[in-house]
């Protein structure tokens, strides 16, 4: 969905920068489809088919109003019907002039759904003409979808007498016009086409109209089904139960091609900018108005100055793990590579849930030097990120635990390790006592109310007291020794 | 000197002069009765050609049988029936234009109104500019 808005914005913004070309395009291209449309549906003037008419009546469309294509589209169709017939093209005259005094002078802006329906029959996709309708027009649209109806079934009948009776003579004229007209208003499937149009168009606009979510992609499956319900009756009882594939077909491809214009009408609706003139008593305005439109979504670049400095900090977030302890439903966080010695760490009863800590790296020391310098030795990077009195407690209940594990210390680290080992491995050292400082808070749990703390420092004090001890007790035996020779 | 403002308001009201509000300027300078009896009058005469036509249409179809058939025709009675056909034809127009262009009357005035808010705030631009100019006089008269 992300995608589509930003191609949304991404094509508003090309359409306003370059309307003035997209524009005149766009018409060209329609009217130039248009014309050929036609000139492959009725092959009786080759002059008209010649590719120079064709561009040069699309190019003069591209600069007009829509009305022209609409005339140029039914002057290219009479004028066909005329070479093969001229008293049939009278009588194509006629009948637009009755659909214009019946139907399209009460809706003379929609006079396209005139040359739309019968051009996109050619393509087996009329259907998406009434659910434009519907979805963007108002149910007045009725009467020129029945026009464009009518237009089809006209031509469609007089190609095909035309096309039989090519060699008529002038007094054949008369039999010709009656067999036309006699099958124009014998056609009863005119009338269901135009009635299932109006439906589909009422359907439409009546489920668009409503107030939900996604009604106007409703409104188009609404009118899908009652297009394809219609016309299934209509199939059905004039015994061309052979086309009902085809027409569900084209009514599916009519639906998605309906979604696909509703999203680019949302794109471009309001979008066109605006120029216009005025003057007021002092000047004469030539302005020049563009439309607001939100900004696309950008894609963030996060350039790394200093590469290493900033492998250095990602290092120290991704330092630790979660453990989760699953008989007290605790978490505790510690060291992945267990080079942290004596890391932190933290737990919470109640299932509460603890941000990690992480251990003060480089960047932290950068950034709060004076803060390991008082001793206080947080460890966030950011203090704020915690409510300070409870890590004033934790604090003061960490102090306490490392007084009494200092005394305990300096009777065990006898027998732990040698003085002598802690010389050559510092930190494997340190690395053991981190596994021995995940232990200890396991035995203490039950004695601690809610939180334990073991600090690297305190861990390192501890060794540092041991070693001092144990160098004494070096000190002190080779005196002994020398003493007693 | 420019006033943004007013220049602003003015780009507005020329867009929608030059565009949408055409139509609706149109109409607001007729009464609604008035309109929708023209409109009337309009559709009146268009179905009456539209209906000519179509009448052409028919006889030429049915010439051949119109000619052979000319003494013996009912004319009173195809006449009574095209004249039925005609007056309801005019009736069902006339009834769906008072509908129809009685509803577009009125939303225009709808769209109407927003324009006639924006060109109360331009006069009060004016009237503001004509009592500043004023103020300006006075003071150099004074001066």
């Amino acid at each position: 969905m992300i995608k589509l808005l930003e191609l949304r914005s991404l094509l508003r913004t090309y359409y306003q920068k370059f309307q003035m070309i997209v524009d005149p395009v766009l018409k060209f291209l329609l009217a130039f489809i248009t014309l050929r449309l036609i000139n492959s549906a009725l092959r009786y003037d080759a002059r008209l088919e010649k590719m120079v008419v064709v561009l040069l009546v699309s190019l003069l469309c591209a600069f007009t109003p829509p009305s022209i294509l609409v005339f140029f589209a039914l002057m290219f169709s009479v004028l066909h019907v005329m070479a093969a017939s001229p008293l049939m093209a009278l009588v194509v005259v006629v009948v637009f002039v009755i659909l214009y005094c019946f139907f399209l002078k009460f809706a003379p802006q929609y006079g396209y759904a005139v040359v739309g329906i019968p051009i996109l029959y050619t393509l087996n996709i009329p259907y998406l003409v009434p659910i434009l309708l519907g979805l963007l027009t108002n149910p007045i649209t009725i009467l020129p979808s029945a026009c464009g109806v009518i237009v089809y079934y006209m031509f469609d009948i007089i190609k095909k007498h035309t096309v039989v009776n090519a060699n008529y003579t002038t007094d054949d004229v008369l039999p010709l016009y009656t067999e036309v007209f006699e099958d124009i208003t014998g056609r009863a499937e005119i009338l269901a086409a135009a009635l299932v149009f109006a439906l589909v168009i009422i359907a439409v606009y009546v489920v668009r109209k409503l107030r939900m979510e996604y009604a106007s992609e409703i409104a188009i499956l609404a009118g899908a089904v009652v297009n394809v319900f219609g016309f299934l009756l209509c199939d059905l009882k004039f015994g061309s139960a052979g086309t009902i594939g085809k027409m569900i077909l084209g009514t599916v491809l009519s639906a998605l091609l309906a979604v696909a214009v509703l999203f680019f009408k949302r794109v471009l609706d309001y979008t066109a900018v605006e120029n216009v003139q005025f003057e007021d008593d002092d000047y004469f305005y030539y302005v020049k108005a563009v439309p607001k439109i939100e900004i696309g979504l950008q894609t963030r670049e996060i350039k790394r100055i200093n590469e290493k400095r900033a492998a250095s900090e990602d290092e120290d977030e991704d330092d630790y793990e979660e453990i989760l302890d699953e008989e007290t439903g605790e978490v505790f966080f510690r060291p992945k590579n267990g080079r942290g010695a004596g890391a932190q760490v933290r737990r919470m009863k109640g299932g509460r849930q603890i941000p990690p800590l992480r251990r003060p790296g480089r960047a932290a020391e950068r950034e709060g030097s004076d803060r390991a310098g008082t001793g206080r030795n947080r460890p966030l990077r950011n203090t704020s990120d915690w409510p300070d009195p409870e890590w004033e407690e934790l604090e003061r209940t960490e102090s306490e635990r490392g007084r009494e594990r200092e005394k305990i210390s300096g009777s065990s680290r006898n027998l732990s390790a040698g003085a002598a080992a802690d010389k050559a491995e510092p930190d494997s050292a340190a690395g053991k006592r981190s596994g021995e400082s995940f232990s200890e808070p396991e035995a203490e749990r039950e004695e601690n109310g809610e939180t334990v703390l073991l600090k690297e420092e305190e861990l390192l004090r501890m060794d540092e007291l041991a070693r001092r001890k144990a160098a004494m007790e070096k000190l002190d035996e080779p005196e002994g020794d020398n003493g007693g020779h | 000197m420019l006033n943004i403002r007013k220049t602003r308001l003015m780009t507005k009201l020329a867009i929608y002069e030059q565009g949408p509000g055409k139509q609706d300027i149109r109409l607001s300078k007729y009464y609604k009765s008035d309109y929708v009896r023209l409109q009337i009058l309009k559709t009146i005469l268009s179905v009456t050609v539209g209906y000519l036509l179509v009448l052409t249409l028919v006889g030429l179809y049915k010439s051949e049988y119109l000619i052979a058939q000319a003494v013996n025709l009912d004319y009173r009675a195809i006449g009574m029936t095209v004249l039925v056909i005609y007056v309801v034809l005019l009736t069902v127009y006339t009834v769906g234009a008072i509908i129809g262009y009685s509803i577009k009357y009125d939303l225009s005035r709808g769209k109407l109104a927003k324009y006639f808010r924006m060109l109360k705030v331009m006069r009060r631009f004016y009237r503001d500019e004509e009592s500043g100019e004023a103020a300006g006089n006075e003071e150099a008269n004074h001066d």
